[in-house]
């Protein structure tokens, strides 16, 4: 252990000792202070309500746990809207978009009674209905080979409802349905529904009365940047601001920026450990080659981990305070991104014990990346081809595309399941369902072993090589 | 048990036989001096020993373990040729490092490293970062971390390159006071003068060989040559030496002294008794002794000077100092 923890002294030292690190850490700093520049002002009810109903029409039956969704066309309105502190106070009324007639077992056949608010609610409370096909359609030749990508999208129908059916719906099963609907798609949590009396069906009044709409991911926010010195952008749901901040400048910009200008740097370490004259000074020391070199790997991930430390851990904290949204779950952004890096780094070690130059580790590594990227993107392709069928290729290509994605490091999945950890902690619940029947993202445990075991396999080629050569 | 053993040690580079069966044994608390050329093979012995480079063929032991095992460097300081210390470190760093690795606990290093850089004299420049060290400053800090960890066993290969001759001179008594306190030493050295002063054995390695091995005074006596003068005003009996088999000359700045050599496995008793006999007074006796630098040269002669050429199948072999 003390000699574990004094190399990795010693690599954080030569770390350190470069401007780059410096600059790299001003960037991070600069990065956070602009996030905690930005503000996140709840839209007044009477802005926001309409824009957050507008999916209320939307429906995941079996009492909001259903993961496909319905529709039933319903009319939401709302009327004296009032805003309390940290809240709002409105008069909500749901319609049957057509003129009312009577909901007869006839209205079946189009699927959509015309009590639609009572249908609407009775959808939800109940289990869901038969699934939908795939609104792509498989085309004649298309594939089916479906290794883990989801081949037909999933809707399902609402269930047929007689006139009697709808009249089990109770007002303790609207109340309940308006408040999940305002937790699906708003993410409000606290709210109190109470059915007004003396109002004609198949219209519907209700007293609603919501809290904690600031940090609520689906509330539109008015969102200023530099301490309010711009005009705020309006009318965005916060969650999406805090995604947008998360995953695509913070995981994706800065991840890729992070990513590379680490291989540049730490590709130098282990050269210069190899360097003749520094060499022997180390091997002559009581520890074995291999543990030297492992120790020196995991000396140069301290590196980005403690970088990635710096600039996550500050625009997550900065995005707390200033949102309220206190998941944590973008802070494992942190590990993952040192793991994806650990790939480039093994590879980046192999380069540097077999050659001991520092630019072959770099172009190496940097291709690698590169590769890994490019091959992300050629599988997502060829697994959307396999349903949609836009490109007519031979068998083989699938055959080389899906073995070289099952051989090689899951880049690609660890940056997709990256933005699933952020999607997940930021966006409404009816969001990130929505989202996850479009996208289909890959196991933690295959992106995780197979890189392990790649860099495994580096890692024993590594010490192979240094333990057996002269120096 | 010895400090250090080898036997038949062989060791080849590719085509390059750098060391061609070498058997060495170095006890407890000598000073060992190893001696030869450019290219003879001194660095590859000691980089052998200490598992940098491995062995072809033989047995090479360090302080009871197999040579290469990291348990028998534990025991070990080790100053390289040609070093390059990280220049991101500091003096004190660089030896807090190294001390971690032998395993020297933080208190410890902590109260050592001032100590042992005051003994090597850069205890003053310790806090500033090795890149702006001279090369005689790099040298004695290369000492020193050879030193940290109260090792056994110091291996130094061309300690005093780079020195000035007052540190020199620094570098020799400490190796003293540590022979004194129980420390074996192992040196490579070109300058034989200081080898001459400290060492108790000398090996001398020629193209990969042990052609010599023996005491400082082994190495310098020059057998059966003694110089001779009788009482002043009296005659030294040339003639009748030389009927007896010796070969007489007078030395030529000091024409009343003879140097009398034997012929092989006499002794120089017949020559004093006939002296004796004679009724002359002997009053100059001294066993003929070589300066160590003669005595390497006259062991290393015939080799071209500098480098140790070692012609293998016609091939012009590789330089000095080895490429890797
Ligand atoms: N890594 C290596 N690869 C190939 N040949 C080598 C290597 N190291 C040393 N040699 C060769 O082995 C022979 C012995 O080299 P070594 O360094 O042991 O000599 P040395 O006695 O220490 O010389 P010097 O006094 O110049 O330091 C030389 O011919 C050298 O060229
Ligand atoms: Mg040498």
């Amino acid at each position: 252990m003390r000699q574990f923890f004094a190399i990795l002294k010693d690599s954080f030292r030569e770390a350190v000792d470069g401007f780059v690190i410096y600059l790299m850490l001003a960037l991070s700093v600069l990065l956070v202070v602009v996030v905690a520049s930005i503000s996140f002002a709840p839209a007044p009810p009477d802005e926001a309500l309409p824009k957050v109903m507008q999916n209320f029409r939307m429906i995941f039956p079996d009492r909001g746990k259903s993961a496909a969704p319905t529709g039933v066309p319903v009319e939401y309105k709302t009327a004296d809207a009032e805003a309390t502190p940290n809240g709002a106070k409105f008069v909500l009324t749901a319609a049957s978009p057509k003129a009312p007639k009577s909901a007869t077992a006839d209205a079946e056949k189009d699927g959509a009674p015309a009590d639609g608010f009572r249908y609407a609610v009775y959808a939800w409370r109940e289990p869901a209905g038969e699934k939908n096909k795939n609104p792509f359609g498989n085309r004649p030749g298309g594939r089916n080979r479906n290794q883990n990508q989801r081949t037909d999208l999933e809707f399902v129908l609402p269930p047929p409802a007689t006139a009697a059916d709808l009249q089990t719906v109770t007002d303790a099963d609207m109340a309940a349905f308006i408040k999940d609907q305002f937790a699906t798609f708003a993410g409000v949590g606290d709210v109190t529904v109470t059915r007004r009396p003396g109002v004609a069906e198949p219209e519907y009044q209700f007293d609603v009365g919501l809290r904690d709409i600031s940090g609520a991911r689906g509330w539109p926010h008015a969102i200023s940047l530099f301490f309010g010195s711009v005009p705020p952008i309006k009318g965005v749901p916060l969650g999406q601001a805090l995604q947008f901040i998360e995953d695509v400048i913070v995981n994706g910009i800065g991840a890729a920026v992070t990513l590379m200008l680490s291989v540049v740097i730490t590709a130098f370490f282990i050269p210069n450990l190899l360097r003749k004259g520094s060499v022997d000074l180390l091997i002559s020391k009581p520890i074995g080659r291999s543990q030297l070199l492992v120790y020196k790997y995991v000396g140069g991930l301290t590196f980005i981990f403690l970088l990635s430390a710096v600039s996550i851990g500050g625009v997550w904290l900065a995005l707390a305070v200033r949102s309220g949204q206190w998941d944590p779950s973008f802070l494992l952004v942190i590990p993952v991104l040192t793991f994806t890096f650990a790939i480039l780094y093994a590879v980046s070690t192999v380069v540097a014990v077999f050659t001991r130059s520092a630019i072959a580790a770099i172009l190496v590594s940097l291709g690698f990346m590169l590769f890994l990227y490019i091959l992300g993107q050629v599988k997502s392709f060829f697994d959307m081809n396999k349903v949609t069928n836009i490109m007519e290729a031979p068998d083989w290509v699938y055959t080389v595309v899906d073995t070289a994605n099952n051989l090689l490091p899951r880049y690609k999945d660890l940056d997709k399941l990256t933005s699933k950890l952020v999607v997940d902690s930021t966006l409404t619940p009816g969001e990130v369902r929505l989202g996850g029947l479009l996208t289909d993202y890959p196991s933690w445990s295959g992106a995780i072993g197979v890189s392990v075991g790649f860099i495994a396999i580096m890692l024993a080629l590594s010490c192979w090589r240094f333990s057996r050569r002269d120096y | 048990m010895s400090v250090i053993e080898t036997r038949e040690l062989r060791k080849t580079y590719g085509r390059i036989e750098a060391l061609k069966g070498v058997s060495i044994r170095v006890e407890k608390g000598q000073i060992y001096g190893l001696l030869g050329q450019n290219g003879a093979g001194k660095t590859t012995l000691i980089k052998v020993l200490l598992g940098i480079v491995s062995k072809t063929d033989g047995e090479a032991g360090l302080l009871g373990h197999a040579a290469g095992d990291p348990a028998a460097r534990r025991k070990v300081g080790y100053l390289p040729e040609d070093h390059q210390f990280p220049g991101y470190h500091t003096g004190y760093s660089l030896m807090d490092f190294y001390g971690a690795l032998y395993g020297v606990p933080a208190a410890d290093r902590r109260r050592k490293i001032p100590e042992t850089l005051e003994l090597v004299g850069i205890a003053g420049r310790m806090n500033s970062k090795i890149r702006t060290y001279s090369k005689g400053m790099k040298q004695r800090l290369g000492i020193a971390q050879a030193l940290l960890h109260d090792p056994d066993l110091v291996i130094l290969d061309e300690p005093t390159d780079g020195v000035d001759p007052l540190g020199r001179r620094e570098i020799r008594e400490l190796m003293q006071r540590l022979k004194d306190r129980g420390h074996t030493i192992f040196l490579n050295s070109h300058l034989l003068g200081e080898v001459e002063l400290i060492c108790d054995r000398v090996a001398i390695l020629q193209q990969g060989k042990l052609v010599r091995e023996g005491t400082i005074a082994d190495l310098t006596r020059q057998k059966g040559r003694h110089e001779m003068a009788v009482a002043p005003g009296q005659q030294f009996p040339a003639d009748a030496v030389m009927k007896l088999g010796y070969v007489v000359t007078p030395l030529p700045d000091r024409p009343d002294v003879f140097e009398v050599s034997m012929p092989d496995g006499q002794s120089i008793d017949p020559v004093v008794r006939l002296l004796l006999d004679k009724g002359l007074g002997l009053r100059h006796l001294v066993e003929k002794k070589q300066s160590l630098e003669e005595a390497f040269l006259a062991t290393v002669e015939g080799a071209e000077p500098g480098v140790d050429k070692r012609p293998k199948g016609g091939r012009r072999v590789r330089q000095v100092g080895g490429r890797d």
